[in-house]
């Protein structure tokens, strides 16, 4: 049985980030919880995460500065980034591509299973 | 040749008597100033025989009838000074008995040889010597001259316009002769002993004559004007005839009938010379005229042109203003007056245009009242009763004429003329003028004040039209308001709604899965029904999201391959249990081979999803079925969700593609739809490129879909997935 695969979730919602790892952690995942974009880099470091959902309107440090960080930084650029938000606009989405995010779902057209099948593709090629 | 000049002067000033006494023979004042004139001819003449013949023994006799005339002279001009301008006796009878016998004792005394004893003679030169009753001409005229010039004085200080100006020459004529006179005749000659300066003492006629003729001319001094003209002019014409005639006879009786022997043809000249003359004096007459016209009335003016110019106006003016300038330019230079103002009637109030003469003095309204309730059309202020109000108010404006504007149905107003510049009072010829005038212009001042108030309408009129557009405007921004609110209501609802509804969806699948154990099949259906209107729910939130993008410019589509048979397939199993339990029959047959198509795929599934649930729940209870049809023809790839439902009315089909809209029959089948669904399909499949299908008849039926040019198929990929 291969180790189990870790997956850190920001995003602002706890109940959001509950349900998420809820549902990962049953499918054999590792999950860590991070609720605000300053933690995301500190716990990156130090959980070393195979992938990282990442919540984009948080309030402080936003999303998209945890990802240009994130894909600036040697240690964590490799990790690839699921952005999972309730911006929908082609502007959002090219500006997260552009900083180096590996995949892009909207939360208002996504179930859990589509974010699921999601992680695994990224997944299977890193 | 100086005594001829005098003798002149003395016939010109009879001349100007006998005018004064014909313009109004009844008028005392006339026929005291005619007498005052014949009386300074017989002084004039006398005198003139007294200088040829002052060394000869009648000499005595000539002195003694120069100062009669005197006598004479100073009765006429007391009476005259008294009397003067009024044509009835305003002398009291005590006085005029005590002067005629005082005066009737003086010329005895003047005849007698005791005012003159003797004259003597020096050096070519007589000498009167007076006597003992030469005190009594002299009180008699220091009475009569003196009571006179007073009189004059005290009407001079009372006068005002033309009066005053009438007066001033009068008095300085007066001065001149009855002051000067006595010097030069009679103090000097007594005290000097030389009778020299008796002799210019005639000049001072002259002067008189000259300046109560230049008042005449100038001024109108006893309305005579006219009649003098004419004699000037017939004089000149007589005169130039006499000479001409007098010197072409004189050359031609010297050059050719020098010899005599030719009295035939001396007399047929003559008849020939008079011939030509008869028939030139019509046309030196004429000219004669024209001269003096020109010299005697440079103020005139002819009523036609005034009524030309003022026509002109008329025609060529259609703005009030202007009109009124006008008027006012052409009627001041006829009548040349103070100024000229119009009040019209404006509603049913006067208006002064300017009102700057009357402000401060007087009230408009109560001027225009009396003015309008007067009888006469043309009131002249002089003419109007002593002690009047209205006379009164208008004399305190300078005003001295007003002319009421009346049509045929209503007064325009009334024009206000100023005293005339030369203080003359209005002549009949002006009059005249005023009322022939008064019709054109009130006819030309109506229409333009009709044209004013149209004017004035169509102001009215487009800043009511400006007004209701600004109201439109307010309430069409009000309604973007309430619009935007909406907007930004339903923005929040759905996104605060996207959350509780991602973890109920969430935490039901995981449970439906046995994430959190083992469920039984009746728990199964119960779950999935709750799943099922989640999702439905998530649908609709999702909806209404996208429509919040579309409002505020964020909505993209993000088109990727997909294959549109699997697609449609999955969402017809999907909601075939829902068909089922509203007893419709959904049908859809898959193709085999389908293209991949480059789609939005999340978008086109809502379309298509929308499209069969609005045919599920627009059925009809009995016999209801659903075909599902996805074609592929030559050029088009089409969708077609084909139902035998309740149908779109004729009237609602144009609106059924807009936001929030709803069609009566849908909103009695279903209450509590949003109206966003058609309008999202609309959107979508228009930002996609492709075109929507929609047929339907009320009661019938109806299809919904949607058509993609074949541009659209991914190429290289046909294949399903």
């Amino acid at each position: 049985m291969p180790n189990k695969k870790r997956i850190l979730i920001v995003d602002d919602n706890e109940e959001i980030t509950r349900m998420f790892s809820t549902f990962l952690n049953a499918r054999n995942f590792v999950t860590e919880i991070v609720n605000n974009g300053e933690k995301a880099l500190a716990t990156t470091l130090v959980f070393k995460p195979d992938i990282i959902l990442l919540d984009i309107m948080m309030p402080k440090v936003n999303g998209f500065d945890v990802l240009d960080i994130l894909k600036n930084t040697a240690n964590t650029s490799s990790i690839p980034v699921l952005v999972l938000t309730s911006l929908g606009s082609k502007e959002d989405r090219d500006k997260a591509k552009g900083l180096g995010a590996e995949g892009y779902l909207e939360k208002s057209t996504v179930d859990l299973e589509t974010i699921l099948a999601k992680v695994n593709e990224l997944l299977k090629f890193s | 040749m100086f005594n001829i000049i005098i003798i002149l002067a003395a016939t010109i000033q009879a001349l100007v008597g006998l005018f004064v006494y014909l313009k109004k023979r009844d008028s005392l004042t006339n026929i005291a100033f005619a007498l005052l004139s014949f009386a300074s001819l017989a002084w004039a003449i006398t005198n003139f025989a007294y200088t040829l013949n002052a060394v000869s023994p009648s000499a005595l006799y000539i002195t003694r009838l120069v100062l009669f005339w005197v006598v004479i002279q100073n009765a006429a001009f007391f009476i005259f000074a008294n009397q003067y301008p009024s044509s009835t006796a305003v002398v009291s009878k005590k006085r005029l008995w005590l002067v005629l016998i005082f005066g009737l004792l003086a010329g005895a005394a003047t005849l007698s040889p005791y005012v003159f004893i003797s004259v003597s003679i020096k050096d070519h030169q007589a000498f009167p010597n007076p006597g003992p009753a030469i005190i009594i001409f002299i009180l008699y005229s220091i009475y009569t001259i003196g009571l006179g010039l007073t009189s004059l004085i005290k009407k001079r200080i009372k006068a005002s316009g033309r009066q005053k100006i009438h007066l001033n020459y009068i008095l300085f004529a007066s001065f001149l002769s009855f002051l000067l006179v006595p010097i030069t005749n009679f103090v000097i000659t007594q005290a000097f002993k030389t009778s020299y300066f008796a002799k210019i003492s005639p000049i001072y006629t002259l002067l008189f004559a000259s300046i109560i003729g230049y008042a005449i001319v100038a001024q109108k001094l006893f309305d005579i004007k006219a009649a003098v003209t004419r004699s000037v002019g017939y004089v000149l014409v007589l005169g130039s005839v006499a000479l001409i005639y007098g010197a072409v006879f004189y050359v031609v009786d010297n050059i050719f009938f020098k010899n005599i022997g030719y009295e035939t043809q001396k007399e047929i000249f003559s008849i020939v010379l008079v011939a030509i003359l008869a028939l030139s004096f019509q046309t030196l007459k004429q000219f004669f005229d024209k001269l003096t016209n020109r010299i005697f009335y440079r103020d005139d003016y002819d009523i036609q042109e005034v009524m030309d110019e003022l026509g002109d106006v008329a025609v060529a003016e259609i703005d009030l203003q202007k009109i009124l300038n006008s008027t006012k330019k052409v009627l001041s230079s006829a009548l040349k007056t103070k100024f000229i103002e119009f009040v019209l009637i404006k509603g049913d109030k006067p208006f002064l245009e300017p009102l700057n003469r009357w402000k401060a003095k007087l009230d408009a309204a109560q001027i225009s009242k009396h003015i309008l309730s007067q009888h006469h059309e043309l009131i002249i202020v002089e003419e109007l009763a002593e002690d009047n109000y209205l006379k009164n108010a208008l004399l305190q404006s300078d005003v001295g004429a007003s002319l009421r504007l009346k049509t045929q149905d209503q007064v325009v107003g009334f024009i206000l003329l100023g005293e005339k510049n030369s203080g003359d009072i209005f002549s009949s010829k002006d009059k005249d003028l005023l009322l022939i005038v008064a019709n054109e212009l009130s006819v030309t001042i109506q229409n333009a004040l009709r044209f004013e108030e149209i004017q004035n309408f169509n102001l009215t009129l487009q800043y009511k039209v400006e007004n209701a557009t600004y109201q439109l405007r307010k309430a069409n921004n009000r309604l973007k308001e309430l619009d935007d609110a909406k907007d930004d209501f339903i923005s929040m609802a759905s996104h605060q709604l996207r959350t509780p509804l991602s973890l109920i969806e969430g935490y039901l699948k995981m449970v439906m899965i046995g994430d959190a154990g083992k469920i039984n099949d009746r728990q199964n259906r119960f779950l999935a029904q709750a799943q099922e209107n989640t999702t439905r729910m998530v649908d609709l939130v999702s909806e209404l999201l996208s429509v919040s993008r579309i409002t505020s410019g964020k909505f993209t589509i993000e088109a990727g391959p997909v294959n549109l048979a699997t697609l449609i397939d999955k969402e017809v199993k999907q909601l075939m249990s829902m068909a089922e339990s509203h007893k419709i029959a959904l049908t859809f047959h898959k193709p085999e081979h389908f293209p991949l198509l480059m789609l939005d795929e999340d978008k086109t599934k809502q379309v298509i999803i929308n499209f069969i649930d609005n045919a599920i729940y627009y059925s009809k209870p009995k016999g209801a079925k659903i075909d599902v049809q996805l074609t592929v023809n030559e050029d088009l790839i089409e969708f077609r969700v084909v139902d035998n439902g309740i149908g779109v009315p004729e009237k609602e089909k144009e609106k059924l593609f807009t936001k929030f809209y709803r069609a009566e029959n849908a909103k009695d089948a279903r209450p509590d739809g949003t109206g966003v669904g058609l309008y999202l399909a609309k959107v979508v499949i228009t930002e996609e490129g492709g075109n929507l299908i929609f047929d339907s008849k009320e009661g019938a039926g109806s299809t919904f879909g949607f058509s993609f040019k074949k541009d659209k198929i991914v190429t290289g990929a046909n294949h399903d997935k």
